[in-house]
């Protein structure tokens, strides 16, 4: 008897935590984080990364990501960006290689194993990527005495920074409050929120004239907040597909009704993720050529500081390229995420159709159809988002501020994922207060004696 | 009277519907939030977004002081 409670004990369900206890310790690694954050490192010139920044657009897009690290030169200088690109990388392999594919769709085994992976990945580009910066950017001027201790040191610290972003964010996504990468992602973009608002309206200010002044400033303020509204509108568009099932529930003793469901499909499925994965992606070359220290002009593609510039028109194709990226990151996630097989199976399974189509292969067809032009049209709308600070960046110069584009999405597609686990993890802590509210009446005297 | 045979009309093709018409069909149908929801989901990101700047800022300041003190 013993050893059964012993193992029940090792193997069973783990003790759920309060709502309270996440948020504090969620709460908590964001601390550490900042803490990090401001640690500068050693032997380090922070002025010679922020000149590189005002030449180089996409450093500023990689800046952004890193929540303003980059231009500080913290020990997290490279913020959780190597552990995205590991994500990617895993993903994209899981095409190539089959047992990390089935991996990938494990269920909890897996997902535990894909993280130790990604980790180690995301400790390996770390190193890579810090080595190559302080190598490239180095020689240049970026550290004060250049020579092996130096670059060691400091790629050593960056990639223990990579590794403690890496090991938060997954903590916090496993045993605490929200997704914690784009948590970590939000608390950096959002530290330079109130120093960027004031940028936006100094760089609105274009004449001395005051009624001027403050009709542009209107009507920036309204941008900004029609793209915040368009950003959380587009989070909560879905298509709600009916499934009709063969079987009927009881509504009273005389009457019955057909047993109906629906199956939501998000607009944008992928939600945060296939923006964070294209501005990676398309950050990369500008941050190798930054590295080497050459200015290869092909190159200016990826750089959005050249999109729709007079000096080089050629340089905008980068925009479309970015684009497509967008759109199809999210349907390569969406791919990943929605097995419409298997729902297929589990309707005809349970005697479920959805209306007007044959189950089977037909509703297979019909969900994939159906995913195809959502993840499509909600594409549209986030390239519509992103295109806004780089129509912006032509007009007054403000490209890289934090609540522009991208980041905009990052920040609406987060909070409205805490709301709804802050919803949802209060909606559970009520079923169990009520529950324990019943057996508190169940043992009652005055329960059993109406029951007696 | 035998009479000829009645050509029997052919049923009108149902037209193949463009990948754009598709999009088109697909936005109509989409469940979308009223206007009154999304406007208070527009306040609340953004009051939602300026109260954590506004928390993280305050805690950078005291990083930076505490940091300071130390270095």
């Amino acid at each position: 008897m013993t050893m059964k409670i012993r193992r029940i004990k090792k193997y069973g369900a783990k003790k759920e935590r309060s709502l309270g206890y996440k948020i504090t310790w969620t709460v908590f690694l964001l601390f550490l984080y900042r803490v990090l954050s401001h640690i500068p490192l050693p032997f380090v010139d922070s002025s010679y990364v922020k000149n590189m920044l005002n030449v180089n657009g996409s450093l500023g897009v990689f800046n952004t990501l890193t929540g303003g690290n980059l231009a500080n030169m913290s020990v997290v200088a490279l913020g959780i960006t190597p552990y995205i690109t590991a994500s990617i990388v895993l993903q994209l392999m899981g095409v190539l290689i089959p047992s990390l594919a089935e991996m990938q769709k494990d269920g909890s085994t897996g997902k535990k194993c894909m993280n130790q992976i990604t980790i180690v990945l995301s400790v390996i580009l770390g190193l890579l990527q810090s080595v190559f910066m302080m190598m490239g950017y180095g020689k240049n001027g970026l550290l004060s005495t250049y020579a092996w201790y130096t670059v060691a040191i400091c790629a050593g610290l960056m990639t223990v920074g990579v590794f403690v972003l890496a090991w938060f964010g997954q903590l916090i996504q496993e045993r605490f409050f929200g997704n914690g990468v784009s948590l970590i992602l939000t608390a950096g973009i959002l530290c330079s929120f109130l120093e960027d608002s004031e940028t936006f309206v100094k760089a609105l200010k274009v004449t001395d004239d005051v009624p001027m002044t403050v009709l542009y400033t209107s009507f920036g303020v309204l941008g900004v907040a029609f793209l915040f509204g368009f950003s959380a509108w587009l989070n909560y568009c879905e298509k709600r597909i009916q499934v009709v099932y063969s079987s009927k529930v009881a509504v009273n003793q005389t009457e019955e009704a057909v047993k109906t469901s629906i199956i939501p499909l998000k607009l944008i499925g992928g939600s945060v993720v296939p923006v964070i994965f294209a501005s990676t992606i398309l950050g990369l070359p500008a941050l190798i050529q930054s590295f080497t220290g050459t200015d290869v002009k092909w190159l200016w593609m990826f750089n959005t500081s050249h999109w729709l510039s007079a000096d080089a028109p050629w340089a905008s194709i980068g925009i479309l390229f970015y684009f497509a990226l967008i759109i199809w990151f999210g349907y390569y996630y969406q791919m990943l995420n929605m097995n419409e097989a298997e729902i297929a199976l589990n309707l005809r399974k349970h005697g479920g159709v959805i209306a007007g189509v044959r189950p089977g292969t037909d509703t297979e067809k019909y969900l994939h159809d159906e995913m195809r032009y959502l993840t499509m049209l909600g594409g549209i709308g986030m390239c519509f988002i992103a295109f806004v600070p780089i129509a912006a960046n032509v007009f007054f110069q403000i490209s890289s501020l934090s609540f522009l584009g991208t980041s905009i999405i990052i920040v609406v597609s987060s909070l409205g994922e805490i709301y709804g686990q802050f919803k949802a993890a209060k909606r559970g802590n009520q079923y169990i207060k009520s529950r324990k509210g019943k057996k508190h009446v169940r043992k009652s005297k005055a329960y059993r004696e109406a029951r007696a | 009277m035998l009479g000829k045979a009645k050509r029997t009309e052919k049923p009108e093709r149902k037209k193949r519907k463009s990948f754009f018409g598709h999009l088109g069909e697909e936005l109509v149908s989409l469940s979308k939030p009223s206007p009154s929801k999304t406007v208070c989901m527009t306040i609340g990101v953004i009051a939602g977004a300026y109260v954590m700047a506004f928390a993280i800022g305050v805690v950078d300041l005291l990083i930076t002081d505490v940091i300071r003190l130390f270095l």
